[in-house]
């Protein structure tokens, strides 16, 4: 897989081998990519999407689409088992298997779904629920929704069927509960089918999609939910079948407030905001620290990220540089500043010696701290993966990999010294510490300290081995910004919007796909409305291999 | 004869009920179905109470020394130290053993904990994989069943769950986060949540038999209409997408087949307990609460005979788990870490580890308050508390800190303290599933199971 890149030469000199699997792999993709490919040519003219795996819903996305499909808020999604992740996201459609479990979960979700749809049946139904015509009527439509796409003439006879034969031995409501639960349950609505369009076969290594498959998929990558009704009328339409409009309903949809809770999805996992939420602080060391702030560091976090990408037309640069934050009257209070009242969320201007985009915010730093100190090894580390896309491997089992304990005569930096000049431990950690250290100004609660208990903090650092000619640097706001000039920064974005968009790793055949995505990336100064927008225009997005059936 | 009635039994008409004969033969009612159930069940009465067994799992290892673990003296006389004080009302209800080694976990693919984790119950090794591990190898899950479920196999069919999986703070979804296994690569997840498991578990407990009858009636007919949309729609898709589709349906299908199953045995004592708490369940601070609301309710799933096959999964493999609420500052799996000499980080372990032998005997003694035939239904369980390590600071695995407690209906012989020497887990993995009679000559990687169960058990 491309993800498995390069690290393992990297992480060397000390305990780290060569890594025979991952060059190999590495091998690999390099054959898949056409010969002589180079970033100017790997776009031959020649359509290549890449592979298209049927993708389940996840619980998010559940929950979302019962929310647009019946108007129920409930939730029960989250409730349901973990799919996990891999790469980074747990939308890919690797691990979306469904267990035994989580067979059960759907099945008392869609009972639960159904008898709170049918609390007011005439509603749900629109005429006399016990006339067959009636009956016709509403799974059609339901069904149409639920779908995804209208029903076939067998689907919804059998539907229909169903409904008249449990009316006969059950009641009305019960009848039009067990319909909607059968649909519900079904593959059709909880998997994001794809044949392709029967209208064309112009290649045999890839079909265009059916406009009804185009508007799940545009409304999956923006929403996490289902078409609207201006989606499903496109498709009814036809007017889903060239690239342009294809980008107007993405131009459209991403002004719609459900794009929101994308952009947050995306950026919680790409930056690990769930962890914010099991933060433990010693009180000892931070008595300042209450659990009840924890919800609003992942909120700023948040608040930032949806802003400036999709209010603001912020850019990558933003994101890694800003000199702005979101905060409410409490959490102000808590880095000592002033400005927002109540529950408001306010733009407030940093110290910009002080700032580097979500990269300072506390509970970012926070979640890569010790409970009783900062922790320069866990910092570097996320940016070193997730900025950088360089995945590390996890200490070898007999280290002792406990912090060095604190002492007051010391600083971080000279407690973590082994990590620099022991060779068992350098060959990975100066992929590491050298940048977590530029953070030492921030404690493990991820609020700015001028010294450490009196003694003088040093915040410069290194990015070694990566695409930045002067690696030295001093703060966090130093590195920030040699990150933002970093085309390595701006392609490994790329590749993790790449991967959470079509819930799979990027091969060999997505070359183009990917490049494109990187032109544009770049051509906009890193807009990431932009890049996410021209997703939509990629092979990867617009066709599907053909030959589903073997 | 007992005069209980199992509840498929009354559906198919005993109890008076009155439902249409299509629902009928919807819940599998054949004409003989009745007389069926009910011969089955006398069987099961003559045998005397159901069996059942439980796994609580802790990781990380125990006490680097094992000076605070290990008990003292010989056999049948011996004493109890710092952990394992919590057993001390329980000496003569269990086996505490020393030298059980995880030898199986030396082999094949992962880190040490990864291994650790998933060959504890299955005594086989990792599938490669995708999930990081040290000197940049992957692992995958289990390439096994583990042992609570081929007891499950066993004595599960008749319940209404052949086994439920509880956990508390166990985060991730990768080989560390899972101890039980269906089959090979089929890791079977957990819940954290005991108002979810309170919902699945005991949700239609004592409602309406009516009511549960066509609740039955119409899952069946559901279920079946969805398992014909899986048909129609498989064949239209390419191999993978397939088999992913396939897999689904199997799920539906164990599901659709036992929707009728239900108590056959229920204990007197057998009564709904009240929905758990709105507690948030992954707030550190909360364990001891979550973990006791956990404890609970699986225990009434066993007076209930809704399951005679549980885990419970304290934490995870690996974990750094702050115990915040032992006043102890240091995260689990780095503290495990300390070299032998530190007898700082060896009381905290020490502190860490009597914590969890406190929800281990708090499950012995809930157990034996519920009395069964002339003893409590302890005697009629097995009781394993294991850990994916052994020493922690080294990833020792050749003397296992785990205990079993219970008599699982007369095949075990409590009240000793059993001392081996580099005896494999796989002997004592088999001598569990003799106890529930498995025959079997060996179980997970037969290479570690030379000389077969352990003989001194009984």
């Amino acid at each position: 897989m491309v993800a498995a890149a390069a690290i393992a030469a990297a992480c060397q000199g000390g305990h780290i081998g060569e890594n025979e699997k991952q060059n190999e792999n590495e091998k690999q993709n390099e054959k898949q990519k056409p010969p002589g490919a180079t970033q100017a040519s790997v776009c031959t003219g020649e359509i290549s999407p890449g592979p298209s795996p049927l993708r389940r819903l996840t619980n998010r996305e559940y929950d979302n689409t019962v929310r647009d499909l019946l108007g129920d808020a409930t939730a029960p999604g989250r409730a349901f088992a973990e799919a996990g992740e891999a790469l980074g996201f747990d939308n890919n459609a690797d691990i979306l298997n469904v267990s035994e479990l989580l067979a059960e979960q759907y099945m008392h979700a869609a009972e639960t779904l159904a008898q709170n749809a049918t609390a007011d049946l005439p509603k749900l139904v629109g005429c006399d629920p016990n006339d067959d015509g009636c009956i016709r009527g509403f799974v059609q439509r339901f069904g149409t929704r639920a779908f995804r796409r209208p029903l076939a003439q067998g689907e919804l006879d059998h539907l229909v069927a169903f409904n008249h034969e449990n009316r006969a031995i059950t009641d009305t409501r019960t009848a039009v509960q067990m319909t909607v639960q059968a649909m519900l349950q079904s593959p059709r609505f909880l998997y994001r089918v794809e044949l392709g369009a029967p209208r064309a076969a112009p290649s045999d290594t890839w079909v265009p999609l059916s406009d009804w498959e185009m508007a799940s998929r545009l409304s999956y990558l923006v929403w996490g939910s289902m078409p609207d009704d201006k989606l499903f009328a496109a498709a009814a339409a036809g007017a889903l079948r060239t690239k342009e409009q294809v980008l107007a309903q993405a131009e459209r949809m991403i002004k719609d407030p459900k794009a929101r809770d994308m952009v947050v999805d995306f950026h919680d996992q790409w930056l690990h905001l769930a962890e914010i939420d099991t933060i433990d602080k010693n009180t000892t060391v931070y008595p300042d620290y209450r659990p009840e702030v924890r919800p609003l560091w992942r909120r700023e976090t948040e608040e930032f990220v949806t802003r400036t990408v999709l209010d603001e037309n912020g850019t990558l640069t933003t994101l890694l540089t800003a000199n702005h934050t979101y905060l409410n009257a409490e959490l102000a209070a808590f880095y000592g500043l002033s400005g927002p009242t109540g529950d408001t969320w306010t733009k407030v201007a940093l110290d910009p010696a002080r700032s580097a985009g979500f990269l300072t915010h506390a509970g970012h730093l926070a979640a890569l701290s010790k409970p009783n100190q900062s922790s320069p090894v866990h910092r570097g580390k996320f940016i070193r993966e997730q900025v950088l896309c360089q995945p590390l491997p996890p200490p070898p089992p007999n280290v002792d990999v406990t912090p060095p304990e604190l002492d007051p005569k010391l600083t971080t930096r000279e407690r973590f010294a082994e990590h620099s000049t022991n060779p068992m431990c350098k060959g990975c950690h100066h992929l590491m510490d050298p940048m977590g250290l530029g953070f030492e100004h921030y404690d493990g609660m991820g609020k700015w300290r001028n010294d450490e208990g009196g003694l003088a903090i040093d915040d410069s650092g290194r990015v070694e081995d990566a695409d930045i000619a002067d690696p030295a640097f001093r703060g966090a706001a130093a590195l920030a910004a040699k990150l933002a000039s970093s085309t390595q920064v701006q392609n490994c974005v790329t590749s993790q919007w790449f991967r959470y968009a079509f819930g799979r790793a990027e091969t060999g055949a997505d070359a183009c796909s990917l490049q494109r995505l990187r032109d544009r990336f770049g051509a906009t100064g890193g807009n990431v409305k932009a890049l996410i927008l021209a997703i939509t225009q990629t092979d990867a997005f617009l066709v599907r291999p053909s030959g589903g059936k073997p | 004869m007992s005069k209980r009635l199992d509840r498929r039994t009354m559906l198919c008409g005993l109890g008076g009920i009155t439902i249409g004969l299509p629902l009928l033969e919807a819940m599998g009612c054949s004409q003989d179905s009745p007389r069926e159930v009910a011969g089955k069940n006398a069987a099961a009465t003559d045998k005397g109470p159901p069996k059942r067994f439980v796994a609580m799992f802790s990781a990380n290892g125990t006490e680097n020394t094992y000076a605070t673990w290990s008990p003292t003296g010989s056999e049948t006389d011996f004493t109890l130290h710092e952990i394992l004080s919590p057993l001390e009302p329980h000496k003569k209800d269990i086996l505490v053993f020393s030298g059980i080694a995880n030898e199986v976990s030396y082999g094949g693919p992962g880190d040490a904990h990864q291994r650790g984790m998933g060959t504890m119950l299955t005594g086989r090794t990792l599938l490669e994989g995708t999930f990081p591990g040290n000197e940049g190898q992957t692992a995958g899950y289990a390439s096994g069943v583990s042992v609570d479920q081929e007891i499950a196999s066993k004595i599960g069919a008749t319940t209404k769950f052949p086994s439920l999986e509880y956990s508390v703070q166990n985060n991730g979804v990768t080989v560390y986060a899972r101890m039980s296994y269906k089959a090979s690569n089929q890791p079977l997840p957990p819940e954290n949540n005991p108002a979810a498991m309170f919902t699945r578990v005991f949700g239609d407990l004592d409602a309406d038999k009516g009511a549960i009858a066509r609740t039955i009636a119409q899952r069946k007919s559901v279920l079946d209409a969805v398992l014909s949309d899986f048909g129609a729609l498989s064949g239209k898709l390419g191999g993978a997408d397939r088999a992913r589709l396939e897999r689904h349906a199997e799920s539906i299908r164990s599901i659709e087949s036992r929707l009728g199953t239900v108590a056959t045995s229920a204990n007197a004592q057998c009564r709904k307990p009240g929905a758990p708490p709105t507690l948030a369940f992954m707030e550190p601070a909360n364990f001891p609460q979550i973990a006791k609301l956990q404890i609970d309710l699986l225990v009434m799933a066993l007076t209930c005979d809704l399951t005679r096959v549980s885990t419970l999964q304290l934490v995870r493999a690996n974990n750094n788990f702050v115990f915040g609420f032992l006043g102890i500052p240091d995260p689990h799996h780095d503290l495990s870490h300390h070299g032998d000499s530190d007898a700082v980080a060896n009381q905290k372990l020490a502190k860490i580890n009597n914590w969890f032998c406190q929800q281990y005997a708090y499950l012995i003694a809930s157990l034996k308050a519920i009395p069964e035939g002339a003893g409590s239904m302890l005697d009629n369980t097995a009781l394993l508390w294991c850990n994916e390590q052994g020493k922690g600071n080294n990833h020792a695995r050749k003397s296992m800190p785990w205990v079993l407690a219970g008599k699982a209906g007369g095949a075990f012989r409590t009240g000793r303290f059993l001392r081996y020497e580099g005896v494999p887990h796989n002997r004592l993995l088999l001598s569990l599933l003799h106890a529930y009679g498995v025959e079997a000559d060996t179980f997970g990687d037969p290479a570690f199971c030379k000389g077969g169960a352990l003989g001194n058990l009984a």
